[in-house]
């Protein structure tokens, strides 16, 4: 296998390992479905182009992150927008219900809730929260993403859960 | 932390569980990974010009019409890689009549494909070339391809695929004049990016079929399209002088002609998506089918050396100038991966040999006129006209088959035989005259069966002319009979 094959491989193996994970990510940042489709292929796209010219990468998953992270941040540059349409257009293929039709419709509504208030969280406290409580990332991890210490992500964690309930309790 | 703390991170955590790519989404981004990561990697030097928006800078109107029209666009526009001027023509001249141009840009980006691999042609013939020359045509190639896509992606899937197929049809084309001008870098380089547009049209039709829209006006417009498509260039066939060439792209006419049957059946049906893909389907063929005929008359490919060699020893053989339609049929005989190759998984190579051990098992002799006319009564004596044999050639005197010899055999083969390559013109002269394709194994039987069941045909008897040697004294009744590989 020639080495420009062997990296394929391993790129598309990193794809099947991670794209789940980035398209969460991307989807809770922004709020629609759609974008966050596109942004996750971008990612991709870009760790791709980077390793074609012959660069390396030491960890797949920070660095994918970190394109992701940008490309939100891009998006929001160019414009400010976020809409449920998408998500409530595409029930059918925005989860993946494991049961009864009944617990979609709960899904649903969480899903909803959570994104709506979202909304309203300010960056950097978004980000860290999704980082943290979406994405399952520990403080440390997020640090070394974000080029931040572990002890402001903590804060910023803790400030944007703290926004997040409030929040919450404004909409029930 | 407090409890409505703890709350909140489990409802962002179960919701979190909850948002997921679906595995459509999910093999549909898988795929289009792929094909980015197999696209070759554009040479930095192009890019970097690619990269420079000449019109962002301020070139001003009167710029742009002097370049346009003025001296420079006239000295440019003809211009080939290679030549100083070529870069003024991709890189200005054309992007600023692109800004003019009133079609859609996808068609114009789509011309602009095509027309760098009509000059990578031409450039080809005029000898070798060089490694950063390809490059340069076919990053350019890359870009065209691209934007053509995205802009009719603008405009709708049906769009996209429209112009997928006819870059496909393009690329099949010239990969197709590549191998007979036997520059095989180029051939692979057309074949990596035949895969690519491959895979990019079944996407695009995978699309398709989830599309909900009304699609019912596009298959109208479609079937026009391929209609239109087939009767053009059969139209050119049929004005044409015949010959391998035109068989061959007879064959990708009759491909289309199927396509666009099952198109209706499935119109019929209702399966308006699957309509579009089939009637899309038969415009490729077509299509290529046209561009084949079209560039290889245009260009006037030339055989390629193996074929030559082949001619060269034939001339040696008989001591007689070779007729030019022998000379194609040898090149076009010579193993060549086309898409009626890969259609018919048997190469062209195969079915004349095919039909040599066929016709000469029936007729319990190899080679020799008579006794295929006395195997097979629908064989007349003007199939044998052009028809190169050991120490000469046949053709038609008076109605009746004549050896013509050019030299006597004195290496102890027989003489008056006749040999693959004179097995190729028969076999190209009755198609012709029956007005039958050849194809495939399949096609070559059907043949050999209108020649077996044809009634009331004259076995005509040989006419020797001038003859220094003597003909082979041997019989049907001699023969003892052979099995046949096929049941005729």
């Amino acid at each position: 296998m020639s080495e420009q094959n062997s990296l394929q491989e391993q790129f598309v193996e990193s794809y099947d390992e991670l794209s789940e994970v980035i398209f969460r990510h991307c989807f809770f940042r922004v709020s629609n479905r759609e974008v966050a489709l596109d942004l996750t292929q971008d990612a991709f796209v870009k760790t791709w182009k980077y390793l074609q010219k012959g660069n390396d990468i030491e960890d797949v998953k920070a660095f994918v992150y970190r394109v992701a992270n940008n490309l939100v941040i891009d998006y929001y540059r160019k414009k400010k927008s976020s809409s449920l349409e998408a998500l409530t257009d595409r029930e059918e293929v925005s989860f993946q219900p494991t049961d009864d039709s009944h617990e979609q419709v709960v899904h649903i509504a969480e899903v909803e809730q959570v994104m709506k208030v979202l909304e309203h969280v300010e960056e950097p406290y978004k980000q860290a929260v999704i980082l943290r409580h979406v994405d399952g990332l520990s403080p440390r991890e997020i640090a070394e993403l974000t080029g931040e210490t572990a002890n402001t992500i903590s804060v910023r964690v803790s400030r944007g859960l703290e926004k997040l309930q409030r929040l919450m309790q404004e909409h029930e | 932390m407090n409890k409505d703390f703890r709350t909140t991170e489990e409802k962002l955590e179960r919701t979190g569980q909850h948002v997921r790519l679906s595995d459509i989404e999910k093999a549909h981004m898988r795929a289009q990974l792929i094909r980015v990561t197999q696209e070759p990697v554009p040479s930095p030097f192009w890019k970097y010009i690619l990269h420079i928006n000449i019109v962002r800078f301020g070139v001003v109107p009167l710029l742009i019409v002097f370049l346009v029209t003025g001296g420079v666009a006239t000295a440019s526009a003809n211009t080939l890689p290679g030549d100083a001027l070529y870069v003024v023509k991709t890189h200005v001249l054309e992007p600023v009549r692109g800004i003019a141009y009133r079609g859609e840009e996808s068609v114009y980006q789509k011309q602009l494909a095509q027309r760098r691999l009509s000059e990578l042609v031409e450039v080809s013939e005029q000898g070798s070339v060089k490694e950063d020359t390809q490059q340069t045509i076919l990053d350019l190639f890359d870009t065209h391809r691209k934007k053509a896509e995205q802009e009719a992606r603008e405009v709708s899937v049906g769009e996209q695929i429209a112009v997928q197929s006819e870059l496909e049809s393009e690329l099949r084309a010239h990969e197709r004049v590549f191998a007979d001008l036997d520059k095989d870098d180029i051939r692979e380089k057309l074949q990596s990016r035949i895969t690519i547009v491959v895979q990019a049209r079944v996407e695009s039709e995978s699309e398709l079929a989830f599309s909900t829209g009304n699609l019912e006006p596009v298959v109208q417009k479609k079937k026009g399209e391929a209609l239109g498509v087939i009767k053009k260039y059969q139209k050119e066939l049929d004005a044409s002088q015949g010959g391998q060439i035109a068989l061959q792209t007879q064959v990708q006419i009759d491909l289309a002609q199927q396509a666009l049957e099952e198109a209706e059946k499935s119109e019929e049906a209702g399966s308006f998506a699957r309509a579009i893909v089939q009637y899309e389907k038969a415009k490729r063929f077509a299509g290529e089918a046209g561009r084949v005929f079209a560039l290889k008359n245009r260009f006037a490919i030339a055989p390629t050396q193996v074929a030559i060699d082949k001619v060269e020893l034939l001339e040696k053989k008989t001591k007689a100038p070779i007729p030019e339609v022998v000379i194609m049929a040898v090149s076009e005989s010579l193993p060549n991966e086309d898409s009626v190759a890969t259609t018919n998984a048997i190469s062209t190579q195969n079915v004349y040999e095919y039909f040599q051990a066929v016709v000469s098992a029936k007729a319990s002799s190899i080679g020799i006129p008579r006794m295929y006319l006395s195997a097979f009564p629908g064989m007349q004596a003007r199939d044998f006209n052009g028809v190169i044999a050991n120490g000469g050639i046949y053709n038609v005197q008076e109605g009746k088959v004549a050896f013509v010899p050019t030299i006597d055999t004195e290496d102890g083969t027989s003489p008056e035989t006749i040999e693959y390559e004179g097995h190729i013109r028969l076999l190209i002269n009755i198609a012709t005259r029956l007005g039958t394709e050849i194809s495939s194994i399949e096609s070559v039987d059907l043949i050999l069966r209108q020649l077996t069941q044809t009634e009331g045909a004259q076995t005509e008897p040989l006419k020797r002319v001038d003859t220094p040697v003597k003909v082979r004294n041997e019989s049907l009744e001699e023969q003892e009979e052979l099995e046949l590989p096929i049941d005729l």
